[in-house]
């Protein structure tokens, strides 16, 4: 009975104690968010969100910028862990509009914030920079928000002067298999990551609210531009553009050898389109020496 | 009405043409253009992509459409079932299941030969279905509810493994929609000889076929080694399946329209209902793939041949539904006839002691989980919150499991078709069509829409049950047909939605997998006076249950009315599968499960199979949904995909017995 009593105080003790110290320095806020762009861009601006959404999905997709150990995996982005959010116990859950669906189940655990990004004629820099603000202002860090978007600048500025800018336009697309891309024009950070190192999009063609058309390589034909393909390529295809003759006389008729890029998230924010902007800055600077 | 065969089959290759002229005659001169086909002039473009992109397409399609026709007359005529195709038995979703797996786990042996992948994965699936139906000497039946099985298995865990990996499978959900986009020669070169020479060596088994049409007997007493015959028969058309779906992807529908038309412009004689399926399938898939091309803008792009032959290939098949005569069904042998003799009794005992199993397991289920700091049970970690999360879940998938089981059992007896669920008369199927309009067209992403969406939906499927079958009376295999052709509206629309990679697809794919997620506690009440009042329904229908599966004029005898009654019974069950659906998803897995295991454990007498079905459906379900959330814990593995993995596994071993 001592015993537990003594213990018992001690746990009072200890918890008058943390209550103090985490008044004096006023509490990182506790949120998290189910969407991978908020997360990427969260983590940006100095915040360590207390969860995440397939940890080792964004490791393999977005890789950059890293995910602070702290953070939990609560599953899927579609069906976050209910059971495991709410002992988590959140201050704010921020979501888009995507997995609208959840957020009468999620506002029971913590206040639910919706933001959009990704709709059309919503990505340009200038909504970008929209998204970061935002972000900033919910998480009370709005000078990380001004700093994150003036460095971003600043980096593109300095890129933009590293590229070579006789290059012609640019056919960026992803390969879905060895037939179909998904090729990235209006409304996509490639465009935007290309825009601002003084650089244009080949495709004009339709794109849909997330920047892209999936198209079979056959719709490329007759478009005049550097390709770029954006990594990862799927298994096998690229043994089988080898021997496709249709390829072979896309990419000979577009003038240029193609050149691929590093992985970046397709989908991203500010973070995603200056390490997109970097890496085909990087390229079309070695392009000869490939 | 009947059509005659030459007359269709000129006026399909008549429009074929019209349209290829017609994209023949853009950009260049029409001789030109022709001429591209042998020799690409290389300094015009135009010629270029016609040289290796649209003619090999024609050809493609051609030879596709063909070889899946020949399958489809094949499988249909072996296994004496109309609803038969090359991906009854499993052949196209074990292909795509093991493109999968290679995706994730060992990208180098597609890098060694894709299409060799996808053939050993339909194969071994094959190989399976005759290991589970050796015994009964491939019986038909047998065979196809193997095939079913191993269908619903794969397509199980092909769903949990995208839901996972969605970014990475992307590119399969392409493949999986039969995009027939062209770059060269080299597909037709592959196939063509291959497809040619399958075809030839079908045509050797016309006669020995034929005789099998007689009957099993006659064909038995006339020398014919029944099981050789089969798996030769079968072999030929898993093996012209495999290569159309290793090369350009699932394209689903032709397998089952091409023969169903023949049948219907009334070629009933084998060697002519094989060259004319051939033909109609070559036409059919070439004049959509025609058609596809020529939509306009995005349209042409997102939307692949393969989920537009079934898109298209529904509503003619609802449009030809009516003039399809049925031969009786005499000639199946069901399992369902095969128990009646032998009727378990259930004792009260019995039933309290299953329902106490229920509960009990209630009480573990939801008190015992994995969370934060591992594993915990609630008595003694005391965190009670956790329960406001898993009870509602739990409940709901008591409810859905009974009410699932109920109605499959009912739809069972009635049609007398093993294959019967209420998936495969498409009320599930037309709720998920009405909530992916809902997603897609921007009316409601939220709840509400969802539900609003699901429930139109729903209603419109099963007036469109109503409104076809009513004529013939609800004979069954008509309903079924009826609903196998709503199931390929929907699956062509959800191909076309997954293959587009718009991320929303994401919260699709997690609903139609059938989780009980979404379920909230407001909607708990409802969903529990539902069920009570049609479950009692179905318990006072039981004697018409007992009586149906006589047949009709047996039925008739007794003093029924057989139209009257069955309709009510649809009604019935369209509401007990629409309730089900639009709180738990489409979880068909169940209603297909729950009546075969009860009949397994021998309960064949329409109440006792009744009350057995709603126990182990549920207890099924509960399981299901608790071990869902812990396999992979923080992920949520949908309840109908681990039911559907649990009750597999039982089935298969089942099938082994019987």
């Amino acid at each position: 009975m001592t015993t537990r009593s003594f213990s018992l105080s001690i746990l009072c003790f200890a918890y008058l104690v943390a209550n103090i110290a985490s008044a004096a320095q006023a509490a990182p806020l506790r949120v998290m968010s189910i969407d991978w762009t908020q997360t990427e861009t969260l983590i940006a601006l100095g915040v360590t969100p207390i969860a995440m959404a397939q940890k080792s999905s964004y490791n393999a997709w977005v890789r950059a910028p890293a995910i602070p150990s702290a953070t939990q995996d609560v599953g899927l982005r579609s069906q976050p862990n209910l059971e495991r959010l709410s002992e988590l116990k959140p201050d704010k859950i921020f979501i888009s509009p995507m997995f609208s669906s959840l957020t009468p189940k999620l506002s029971r655990i913590a206040p639910v914030t919706q933001i959009t990004l990704y709709k059309q004629d919503n990505i340009t820099w200038d909504g970008l920079k929209i998204f970061t603000r935002r972000l900033g202002e919910e998480t009370n860090t709005q000078a990380e928000a001004e700093t994150v978007i003036h460095t971003a600048e600043q980096t593109l500025a300095k890129l933009a002067q590293k590229t070579p800018q006789n290059e012609p336009p640019l056919l960026m697309m992803q390969f879905m298999d060895s037939r179909h891309v998904r090729v990235f024009g209006t409304n996509s950070m490639y465009k935007i990551a290309a825009n601002k190192l003084g650089l244009k999009s080949a495709w004009n063609g339709e794109t849909n609210p997330w920047g892209y058309s999936l198209v079979g390589i056959d719709q490329l034909m007759g478009i005049k531009g550097q390709i770029i393909i954006v990594k990862p390529i799927p298994a096998g295809v690229e043994r089988n553009l080898q021997q496709d003759q249709f390829w072979q006389y896309l990419v000979k008729s577009s003038g240029q050898p193609a050149l691929k890029a590093a992985p970046s998230w397709s989908f991203g924010s500010i973070p995603s389109t200056v390490r997109f902007a970097e890496e085909l800055s990087n390229i079309l600077s070695n392009k000869d020496k490939q | 009405m009947r059509v005659f065969p030459i007359g269709f089959i000129v006026l399909l290759t008549a429009s074929v043409a019209l349209l290829m002229s017609w994209q023949l005659s853009i950009n260049d001169s029409f001789t030109h253009n022709v001429n591209s086909l042998f020799q690409a002039n290389w300094l015009s473009n135009n010629s270029i992509k016609l040289h290796l992109t649209w003619w090999p397409r024609i050809f493609t399609t051609l030879v596709c459409g063909a070889a899946l026709a020949v399958a489809g007359v094949l499988m249909q005529q072996v296994l004496r079932n109309p609803l038969a195709s090359p991906t009854t038995l499993g052949v196209a979703s074990g292909a795509s299941f093991s493109l999968m797996l290679a995706t994730l786990y060992a990208p180098w042996l597609l890098d060694f030969s894709y299409s060799l992948v996808a053939m050993a994965g339909g194969i071994i699936t094959m190989g399976i279905v005759f290991a589970l139906s050796w015994r009964r000497a491939l019986s038909p039946t047998i065979v196809v509810i193997s095939g079913l099985i191993l269908n619903l298995y794969f397509g199980a865990f092909s769903a949990v493994l995208l839901i996972m990996n969605q970014e990475k499978l992307s590119g399969l959900m392409i493949w999986g929609a039969g995009s027939l986009v062209q770059t060269g020669w080299g597909n037709v070169s592959y196939l063509a000889p291959r497809v040619f020479t399958l075809i030839v060596v079908a045509f050797l088994f016309v006669k020995p076929l034929t005789l099998l049409q007689l009957s099993e007997s006659g064909a038995k007493s006339l020398g014919v080694s029944l099981a050789k015959l089969r798996i030769i028969c079968l072999g030929l058309a898993v093996l012209l399946t495999s290569f159309v779906v290793a090369t350009v992807g699932i394209i689903g529908f032709i397998g089952l329209a091409a023969p169903a038309i023949t049948r219907l412009i009334g070629v009933h004689r084998l060697l002519p209902k094989f060259l004319v399926s051939m033909f109609i399938g070559a036409l059919l898939l070439t004049l959509t793939d025609l058609v596809v091309q020529q939509l306009p803008g995005l349209m042409s792009m997102m939307i692949p041949t393969g989920a537009a032959t079934a898109a298209l290939g529904a509503p003619l098949m609802l449009w030809l539904l009516p003039k399809l005569s049925m031969r009786s069904q005499t000639q199946t042998e069901t399992v369902l006839t095969r128990h009646s003799e032998q009727g378990r009794y259930l004792s009260k005992y019995t039933i309290w002691i299953a329902l106490g199993t229920l509960f009990f397991g209630l009480f573990i289920f939801s008190s015992v989980s994995i969370g934060n700091h591992g594993w915990s049970w609630i008595i003694t970690s005391g965190d009670w919150s956790v329960l406001e999360w898993r009870f509602p879940r739990l409940i709901a998938a008591i409810l859905a499991g009974a009410m699932l089981a109920t109605a499959g059992t009912i739809i069972q007896r009635l049609s007398g078709n093993p294959m019967a669920s209420p998936e495969v008369i498409g009320i599930s199927s037309g709720t998920a069509l009405g909530v992916i309009v809902a997603l897609f067209s921007g009316l409601g992403s939220g709840l509400t829409g969802m539900y609003i969406g699901g429930f139109f939906g729903a209603i419109a499927s099963v007036s469109l049950i109503i409104l076809l079958n009513r004529k013939s009376g609800f004979q069954p295999e008509k309903v079924l047909l009826t609903g196998v052709a709503i199931t390929a509206l929907m699956g062509a629309v959800q191909t076309i939605v997954l293959a587009g990679g718009d991320p929303r697809s994401y919260q699709l794919l997690a609903w139609l997998a059938g989780t009980t997620y979404y379920v909230t506690n407001d909607a708990l009440i409802p969903l529990t006076i539902i069920t009570a009042i049609s479950l009692s329904i179905g318990f006072i229908c039981h004697r018409w249950l007992d009586i149906l599966p006589l047949g009709e004029p047996s039925a008739h005898s007794l003093g029924l009315n057989v139209p009257r009654s069955r309709m009510f019974l649809l009604l019935l069950v369209s509401g007990l599968t629409v309730s089900a659906t639009l709180v738990v998803g489409p979880l068909s897995f169940i209603g297909l499960m729950a009546p075969h295991l009860a009949r397994l454990l021998g309960f064949s007498r329409a109440k006792e199979h009744l009350i057995a079905a709603v126990l182990v459906g549920s207890t099924l379900m509960l399981f299901s949904d608790w071990l869902g959330r812990q396999i992979l814990y923080p992920e949520d593995i949908p309840t109908g995909m681990v039911a559907s993995i649990i009750g597999g596994l039982y089935l298969m071993w089942g099938l082994r017995r019987l």
